[in-house]
């Protein structure tokens, strides 16, 4: 049924269901890249988001599965639409764009953004932005925690000509194919994203064609009206004031300096000022974050908070601003290293933002601190097998921070990424690493009325002659803290166990690095033994609060001992862990 | 008190940043004037934000730099201060 004649006010029956039409293209198009892509970190880890944008850049729709390209995905094709002029877009063009010097996140995650016209007007955008596995740079996997600038980092790329008239640009291709440790895999994953924006232009020109221009266009419009009216309503109902936190990075790969994160957050009204210039200068190593990445953060942790269902677009720009200062960790400036920004900074603060700043008004909203960092491992060399190159980008979940009425989820990404886990079965058919141990890490969990989630423990085995590791983490000192009375989470921790040893020790301490979590280009041989452990996370709320029952169960599954149960949850169990409730409720009165 | 047009040679790839609120500068900026100093936003209104900020920025308490191993390992009774904007 064509509806163009009807009139373009919408109401919020049409408005809800195109709407929701226009996430389910974006969720088809994620569809088509996991299955079409080549790399793990997209049909495994699903890295990577798809989007529907307005004819000026603006998002309307996104398939939301990486919440950490937020502000990548408000601000960067915005950048694009700018730089090239929307009068020079055609049809059949597609652009490709890494810089995060022009509203990217960091260079491994590529945007790429095809035109939609419709009777020869320009009327929208289909855009993504993926995690590529490798994109060349001075560490196998494209994040080398001791690149000191942004052209250590990889292949920087402007927003530039990938397709042109449906045809590939073969000069641009040649460039990046030949940039790149595994052009192979590069190929793939580039032509999986280029496939779900064929996938998302086809079902937009249906809609547009069911709906009329007009409907759909006014929708563009109303719908980040709506984000942007539901945030401000949201906002009004918090107390005005100014709220202050602080976070600190326990060194940036280069030098063991900490580097501190300062934000005094301003409620005005229906307005939120997130002013975070008082922060650190900027560091010598990847630890600091584009201007985008700490949009991210920010607007991540009040979507958390307080957003609700509100539809993700760029409405949640406009009753909030993030002010910062070029030149700080929290806005590197050109030639910075920022790789780190994305998977260390982006969730310490927004897990800041939620617990140390607004917790105190929104209690029962907040969460203890989960593990938070993606604990990121890559790895690359020539496999003995097939005698091919291989990098990857691995990345290992944590246990997350207790809540108001749950535990913390075990082995769960930060907060911010919402990425999968790589089986071990990928894992071990892709790169010769053999597994010993896959294991939670259960006896580490920060205790609590409702206790974290657990980490987990991975031990993989080298089995090439060489293979050469990095690394880029945080928390090896830094307890993940617990809320309202909760216990803390636990660190960080790299290890390798040399061939013919029995025993791990750090990293730091066998190579002589000057961060525990942060190195480059180590080369570990055939035997070697590695073992990963991630944080997990802390407690909420007192654990002499916590249901004597689910002590029991606690114990019986490796969370907690028989003697913690007694001297931490105020819980008596019998010799079968059972609770014995009289004692429990005698030892619990007694201890108030 | 205008918006300028930020106007680069195709080869030139350096970066321009927003002096309010530290954003990237795309191609034009809005120009004004503060304590003396010319200022270039990414956003007119910027004008006004930071005037605002400055009134906020005046109640800041200080901030104090100590290291992040003791300063972080508390269990968490929030560390935040609350003030009145009224």
């Amino acid at each position: 049924m064509n509806t163009s004649k009807v009139s373009t006010e919408v109401n919020k029956v049409t408005l809800t269901l195109i709407h929701r039409q226009l996430v389910n293209i974006c969720d088809e198009m994620a569809v088509s890249m996991m299955r079409t892509a080549y790399s793990p970190i997209f049909s495994e880890g699903l890295d990577f988001s798809t989007l529907i944008l307005d004819r000026e850049g603006h998002l309307i729709a996104n398939a939301g599965l990486n919440p950490s390209m937020l502000g990548a995905s408000l601000y960067a094709a915005t950048w694009i639409v700018r730089e090239v002029g929307p009068e020079n877009f055609a049809e059949g063009d597609v652009y490709v764009h890494n810089d995060p010097y022009r509203g990217g996140s960091h260079m491994p995650e590529h945007m790429m953004v095809m035109p939609v016209f419709e009777a020869g007007k320009l009327v929208a955008f289909i855009g993504n932005i993926a995690h590529m596995a490798e994109i060349g740079g001075m560490a196998p996997g494209s994040f080398a925690a001791t690149a000191t600038d942004v052209y250590q980092e990889g292949l920087r790329l402007p927003p530039v000509l990938l397709y042109k008239d449906g045809e590939p640009v073969q000069d641009i291709w040649r460039i990046i194919l030949s940039n790149h440790r595994t052009p192979k895999d590069s190929w793939g994953d580039l032509h999986a994203m280029y496939g779900s924006l064929k996938i998302g232009k086809r079902r937009l020109l249906q809609m547009i064609e069911d709906r009329g221009l007009e409907v759909v266009t006014q929708v563009f419009s109303d719908i980040q009206d709506y984000t942007e009216n539901g945030l401000r309503e949201k906002i009004r109902a918090l107390p005005d004031g100014v709220y202050y936190g602080e976070e600190w990075f326990e060194d940036d790969g280069i030098t063991a300096t900490p580097y501190g994160v300062r934000l005094s957050l301003i409620v005005d009204g229906d307005e939120i000022l997130f002013d975070f210039t008082r922060s650190d200068k900027q560091a010598d190593g990847p630890i600091n974050a584009p201007y985008v990445v700490t949009m991210s953060a920010s607007l991540n942790a009040l979507l958390y908070m307080i957003g609700g269902d509100l539809p993700v677009n760029a409405g949640l720009n406009r009753p909030v601003r993030i002010v910062t200062k070029a030149g700080t960790i929290c806005c590197v400036q050109l030639p910075g290293s920022c790789v780190g920004g994305q998977t260390e900074y982006q969730p310490r603060i927004m897990e800041m933002v939620m617990g140390k700043v607004l917790g105190p008004i929104l209690p029962n909203m907040t969460t203890a601190a989960s593990g938070n960092t993606s604990l990121n491992f890559l790895f690359g060399g020539l496999d003995p097998r097939t005698g091919d190159y291989y990098a990857h980008y691995h990345f290992e979940a944590t246990g997350w921070g207790g809540r108001v009425n749950t535990d913390g989820n075990n082995a769960t990404m930060p907060p911010h990424a919402n990425c999968r886990n790589t089986p071990v079965e990928i894992f071990e058919s892709r790169w010769p690493w053999i597994h010993e141990q896959y294991t939670l890490a259960r006896g580490e969990v920060g205790y609590g009325e409702h206790r974290g989630g657990s980490g987990v423990v991975r031990i993989i085995e080298v089995a090439a002659e060489t293979i050469t590791v990095s690394a880029m983490s945080d928390r090896a000192s830094q307890h993940p803290w617990g809320a309202f009375g909760g216990g803390e989470g636990s660190l960080t921790r790299i290890e390798i166990c040399p061939a013919g040893s029995s025993e791990f020790v750090s990293f730091q301490e066998h190579f002589h690095l000057v961060s525990p979590t942060k190195f480059t280009n180590i080369r570990v041989h055939r035997g070697d033994r590695v073992r990963l452990s991630s944080p997990s996370g802390g407690g909420y709320g007192p654990p002499e609060k916590r249901d004597p029952a689910l002590v029991s169960l606690d114990v019986r599954d490796g969370y907690t001992t028989h003697d913690q149960a007694a001297a931490i949850y105020r819980v008596i169990l019998d010799e079968n862990d059972r609770v014995d409730e009289m004692r429990t409720a005698a030892y619990r009165k007694e201890s108030e | 008190m205008s918006w300028q047009a930020l106007r680069k040679p195709w080869s030139d790839t350096s970066v321009d940043y927003c002096d309010v609120c530290g954003n990237l500068l795309i191609h034009s900026y809005w120009e004004f004037l503060a304590d003396e100093r010319v200022m270039r936003a990414c956003r007119e209104d910027d004008e006004q934000l930071w005037y605002r900020l400055e009134a906020f920025r005046a109640n800041y308490p200080p901030h104090s730099a100590g290291s992040p191993l003791t300063r972080q390992s508390t269990v968490a009774a929030p560390q935040t201060i609350k003030e009145s904007t009224s």
